[in-house]
């Protein structure tokens, strides 16, 4: 965490192992997705972040310019957020969103993290609600509370091989603030 | 479309099935960003429900004539959606299935005290709220 005086970025952008790491972190995931982290995996959330909010906004040849639109937080809430606008009952999106959340309760449910009657609670509510439900919420995610949790995804888990990607398996709710940016 | 595999397994079973064949499909697929898990975790299964597994990715690389790795994301949500509703079919159709529990569970999540104040919590709906009175 951090201490003293701050009277610029540099002092309070994180090094670690001799590099500055970003300042923050950004990840997009749904409404749904938010609550049933924050009612089921006590407050647990697994966040696939970006060191920018909007990789377009580098320009053609910048740092991030290798980011795909899959991956870039902007384009992901904004796409997310015109198929739920248009209440699209056969969003790709969407559907990946309430399979995705299944099979995270598949994990949690073999890890001991839920039981039985709450795997299918979730399954109940993911396949009942509304498509509103599937809102995008942008994550805001200060880098220094992650330090310890926050690792470098992979070449093979990138959606493009010089993207830059992380990943936070448990991301505490006190280590982020998420927000609605429409 | 899987029916010869999966109607003898219960739900839980047939998620379990869901989940490999999830992971198989994405095997060589970068992680995508809403639904990153997958590709990470391992969930092993019994060998019966592997061996359904093995003859699932037979029968998916026959029709589609493509390994199980490269199929499409299109086809892929096509075959993960038919196994996700056919395990919620036969979840409801089990004997302690309770009509009344996911309202009793969206009722606890929407009265439920966020640590974030500054995020819209407004309730979940379910898609037949009018008819639910929910």
């Amino acid at each position: 965490m951090l201490t003293g005086r701050v009277s610029d970025f540099s002092e309070i952008r994180p090094v670690v192992g001799g590099k500055a790491m970003p300042l923050v972190l950004y990840s997009v995931n749904t409404y749904l997705a938010y609550m049933i982290n924050e009612r089921f995996y006590e407050g647990k959330h697994h966040a696939w972040c970006s060191e920018i909010f909007d990789a377009r906004a580098n320009g053609q040849w910048g740092r991030y310019a290798s980011i795909p639109p899959t991956s870039n937080p902007y384009e992901i809430y904004h796409n997310l957020y015109e198929e739920v606008r248009r209440g699209d009952r056969h969003s790709a999106k969407i559907e990946a969103n309430r399979e995705g959340i299944l099979l995270g309760a598949d994990i949690k449910r073999r890890y001991g993290v839920i039981d039985q009657n709450q795997r299918t609670e979730i399954e109940e509510i993911v396949k009942s609600v509304e498509i509103s439900d599937f809102r995008p919420i942008l994550y805001v995610i200060p880098y220094s509370n992650v330090v310890a949790d926050v690792r470098e995804a992979t070449v093979e888990e990138r959606a493009h091989p010089l993207s830059l990607e992380f990943i936070i398996e448990s991301l505490d709710s006190q280590h982020f603030d998420p927000i609605e940016v429409i | 479309m899987f029916e010869k595999w999966t109607k003898h397994l219960n739900h839980i079973d047939l998620r379990a099935v869901t989940y490999n064949i999830a992971r198989r499909i994405r095997r060589k697929k970068p992680i995508y960003p809403l639904d990153p898990v997958p590709q990470t975790k391992s969930l092993p299964i019994p060998e019966e429900l592997s061996k359904i597994v093995d003859e699932i990715q037979a029968e998916i690389e026959a029709r589609y004539r493509t390994p199980i790795d490269q199929i499409d994301e299109e086809t892929e949500y096509k075959i993960l959606k038919e196994f996700s509703d056919l395990s919620y079919e036969k979840m409801k159709a089990s004997p302690d299935y309770d009509p009344e529990r996911v309202k009793k569970a969206v009722e606890a999540m929407n009265n439920m005290t966020l640590y974030h104040k500054s995020i819209r919590h407004t309730p979940i709906k379910l898609v037949d709220d009018e008819r639910t009175g929910i």
